[in-house]
């Protein structure tokens, strides 16, 4: 296993450096286009999900969500729901365990927004489990909700927390130069108002896991982008040690930012199961997708620039609020730095104020781009407009304010390919060529038009990959991922191969659970799953072959820097389609003799057998052409005769019985084996012998030898 | 025998036709070694009717509570997971099989409308090893990314290829007019379907 901490460009593994691979055309594998794994299983829908996953004994859960905004729960009555048949278990906030952990528990009778969970159940199918959900009849305290920012601003809206309805306290302002003087100096001032509304995520594969006790530790098979970072928040939330979780998700149906670390509905599926005894499936239906998985949060926009007659900006305001829920975990992604005006233009004169403000709505949570994606699309539809006013073309306009060094540190870029993006991007789609305005189809109206985006890159992160080098020539990649379907187990394998110097054929990735695989990732949100787990990847895959080749080098006597991996072939073994027998020459001490000669050297590992040979034992088969039997020597045949079977059975036959003769008095028996140690295990070699004695002297003797 | 064609029956209808004519049937216990007894998967305290399925060639003879899906059916009674529910009201295409070789939404049908038909799963395609055309044409063109929607995909499309070999794209973008790709790989899937249509022409 390695462990990486990546300087730029330079990987270092123990005292080498890996530098960046060069350009494709040096490549054997990476940088090639290959059909994404794992084609077979998806395709023919044996791709297992966790919403695939079916347990003896499971049962179904559904939860009761609230119908109220802002509220607290006064009383639930169970009654009828308790005395649908096939209900086992039914979760209140009044029997819900506390935890350890801070905030509202996972059931509870705070409401803070519609669809916030206030009970659970647990039947033996789905179909009961929501009939028992509509049986529950919820009495509630109602509170003053707010839905809208703008409403949760005003001095007189109820507060949400003690601290007020916007998160911090107030806003979050950037400045650089003085707007005032900015505006000032500018020949035109222009302000628009934008606004992008909540969007659901939606993934096909709805949220939801298994949870099952197996003795002390607590197994879920979950939909989600990340096994490591749900077993992380599973430990913390109920005050686990980690090593008593097993998160299990190979393949995950859409995440798209929603599946990234613990929801409330691990902890009640994990409640559940724990008083039940049994596993518990639990998966939101598609009105929970809407109204319980969280989502982009809506923004509103003020935007106002000051510019120049030439097109030039001398100033940029922009104000944004972001929709936060009551909930602390729900600030953070209500609105971030508003990157792209703060980087994109080479504008002396800013002011951003940034509020999240607090609603009875859901947590935002990452969604394709988070945030970025509300402040690309109100920003560069605003220097569109900008552009359209001054007259002057978008790109150009977009050229002339280009920022040639960072605007926020007046600092020189490493790199920046923006002015490359735009040349090609317009050639692309023909943006020379685009109608003059929008051009209206019908009830559809088209129109063509452009804008880049500032995203935050990642941060070198701590990655850990694993490659096993198996004795049959190939490779297995273990990666603490989930494959959420954009080909990570495909860019691993290319990665681990391209390093190797072997086909990547002969490469596999193993991922999906957190007790096998190491700290790849802890979640594969931000684009970044290649970016951090490949370096480890490729790290470890140096490391296992630096170690195989100074194993090499010791067998050869040779420096192992004289050695390298080229054309290497799979070893395939001759009973599984392979030309040659490769146990000969191996290291076999210490798993058996070899006495006589091949094509295989197939070991009998059946001490029985030699037994029941010297003993005279017959064998009964029965088979389509009916019964037959014979001596138990001529029912094994070696991999001469045979090679993909050891014995003679034919196409549906069976063995219905096993004889042994009856002895008389004068039947002597001996077996003996020799084996490593005294323990049970498999012989070396061994004798089997029966014989009749007669006055001290065996006659009609029978002697096996088994190796 | 209920008539189980698409639009052959509405389900109100159809479940007071039930409710009154299976009264009495057996309900299926299963005691846990806890002490408790569940009605559990096939009754679920409700009557139990007998529905025999032809399911990618094997006949399966149930006992089902007649409000259970087919796509649970499918699902829970036979393991075949292949089939999904995403959003279980006949909008997406994720439930798609062939019954009676015409697609059909089996989240919106009855399996006790089912009765006495043939069906044909995603599990059901391929020999053994050897893909289907379509299966091999979606691996080819990178026809999914996460791949929840690629069962129901694949067999809207087989539903329409076995009935109209020569289909265009047009008429294959109307086969799955009613598939939902949230990964949006339309273009890669009726790529995929053209070649796979080219394919199995060739036959």
């Amino acid at each position: 296993m390695a462990k990486v901490a990546m300087p730029e460009h330079v990987l270092q593994v123990g005292q080498a450096h890996l530098e960046a691979w060069g350009p494709s055309e040096t490549l054997h594998v990476v940088g090639k286009s290959l059909p994404k794994r794992p084609g077979f299983d998806k395709v023919t829908g044996r791709a297992r999900y966790a919403f695939d996953v079916q347990l003896p004994g499971m049962l179904y859960s559904a939860i009761v969500r609230s119908t109220e905004t802002r509220a607290r729960v006064v009383a639930i009555d169970t009654n009828e729901a308790t005395k649908i048949p096939g209900v086992r278990t039914i979760l209140t906030p009044q029997n819900f365990p506390t935890f350890p952990g801070q905030g509202r528990p996972a059931v509870s009778d705070q409401v803070r927004f519609v669809g916030e969970e206030i009970a659970a159940v647990a039947a033996d199918t789905e179909y009961v489990a929501r009939e028992a959900v509509r049986a529950m009849k919820v009495r509630y305290e109602k509170y003053h909700a707010v839905i809208e920012p703008e409403e949760a601003m005003q001095p007189s809206a109820p507060p949400l927390t003690p601290t007020g309805n916007i998160g911090g306290g107030g806003p979050e302002i950037y400045e650089r130069g003085s707007l005032q003087q900015g505006e000032a100096e500018a020949d035109a001032v222009y302000e628009q108002r934008y606004a992008t509304e909540v969007q659901h995520h939606n993934p096909l594969e709805p949220h939801g896991c298994v949870a099952s006790w197996q003795g002390q530790e607590l197994v879920l098979w979950d939909s989600n982008q990340g096994v490591h970072m749900v077993k992380d928040g599973l430990a913390q939330a109920l005050g686990l040690p980690i090593n008593r979780i097993r998160v299990i998700n190979a393949h995950t149906g859409g995440g798209f930012g929603s599946k990234n670390g613990l929801k409330p509905y691990h902890i009640i599926a994990a409640v559940l199961s724990q008083r039940t005894g049994r596993p518990v499936c639990l998966f939101m239906n598609r009105e929970e997708e809407f109204i319980a998985s969280h989502h982009r949060a809506k923004s509103r926009h003020i935007i106002r620039a000051g510019v120049k007659q030439d097109g030039i900006l001398t100033s940029i305001y922009h104000r944004i609020i972001g929709q936060a829920s009551p909930d602390p975990e729900g600030i953070r992604l209500a609105v971030a730095g508003a990157d792209c005006t703060r980087h994109l233009y080479q504008c002396p004169h800013m002011k951003i104020e940034l509020y999240k403000v607090l609603t009875n709505t859901q947590s935002p949570v990452p969604c394709r781009g988070p945030t970025a994606a509300e402040d690309l699309f109100c920003f560069e539809q605003f220097i569109d407009e900008l552009a359209h006013m001054l007259k002057i073309e978008p790109l150009a306009f977009r050229l002339q304010n280009y920022a040639e060094i960072d605007p926020v540190d007046d600092r020189a870029y490493s790199s920046k390919g923006l002015k490359a993006c735009y040349e090609q991007g317009a050639k692309a789609f023909g943006w020379e060529w685009r109608p003059p305005r929008t051009v209206r189809e019908g009830s559809k109206y088209r129109g063509i038009g452009l804008g880049a985006v500032v995203f935050h890159g990642t941060p070198g992160e701590q990655s850990e990959a694993m490659v096993v080098l198996h004795n049959d020539g190939t490779a297995q990649v273990v990666a603490g991922i989930a494959e959420i379907g954009v080909g990570a187990e495909t860019v691993f394998a290319q990665i681990a191969a391209e390093e190797l110097g072997i086909p990547v054929e002969h490469v596999s990735v193993s991922y999906g659970d957190s007790q096998t695989t190491p700290y790849t990732i802890n979640s594969s949100y931000g684009s970044r799953t290649t970016t951090i787990g490949g370096p480890a990847v490729r790290a470890a895959a140096f490391e296992a072959k630096r170690q195989l080749l100074v194993l090499a080098a010791r067998e050869l006597g040779v420096a192992p820097d004289t050695l390298t991996i080229k054309d290497a072939q799979n070893i395939v073994c001759l009973k599984k389609g392979g030309s040659t027998c490769w146990a000969v020459d191996g290291d076999n001490r210490y798993y058996h003799a070899i006495l006589e000669g091949g094509p295989c050297y197939i070991v009998h590992p059946s001490d029985m057998a030699p037994a029941l040979i010297a003993l005279g034992a017959q064998m009964h088969i029965l088979g389509p052409k009916g019964p037959r039997s014979l001596p138990l020597e001529e029912f094994f045949v070696t991999t001469v005769q045979r090679l993909y079977q050891e014995n003679v059975l034919e196409r549906e036959e069976i063995i219905t019985a096993l004889t042994v003769p009856s002895m008389s008095s004068e039947m002597k028996q001996v077996f003996l084996k020799s084996r490593i140690r005294q323990a049970d295990e498999f012989s070396l070699a061994a004798v089997a012998l029966a014989a009749r004695v007669q006055a001290g002297t065996g006659i009609d003797c029978r002697v096996v030898l088994e190796r | 025998m209920v008539n189980a064609t698409r639009h052959g029956m509405t389900r109100r209808k159809f479940l007071k036709g039930v409710g009154t004519a299976t009264t009495g049937w057996p309900v299926v216990t299963t005691v846990w070694r806890d002490g408790q007894v569940a009605t559990a998967s096939l009754g679920e305290g409700q009557a139990v009717r007998p529905v025999t399925l032809k399911v990618n060639g094997a006949v399966y003879c149930l006992e089902l509570a007649p409000r259970r899906t087919l796509a649970d059916v499918i699902r829970k009674e036979l393991g075949l997971t292949g089939t999904k529910v995403v959003c279980d009201h006949a909008s997406c295409g994720a439930c798609t099989v062939l019954l009676e070789g015409r697609t059909v939404f089996s989240c919106h049908l009855l399996a006790v409308q089912a009765d006495g038909q043939s069906l044909e799963t995603i599990e059901g395609l391929a020999n053994g090893d050897q893909l289907h055309p379509i299966q091999e044409a979606f691996i080819q063109y990178d026809a999914y990314q996460c791949a929840f929607c690629t069962p129901g995909m694949i067999m809207a499309i087989q539903g329409t290829l076995a009935r109209h070999p020569t289909a265009t794209r047009e008429q294959l973008q109307q086969a799955i007019a009613g598939n939902f790709c949230r990964c949006a790989a339309y273009n890669h899937i009726l790529d995929a379907a053209m070649a796979a249509a080219a394919q199995m022409g060739g036959q």
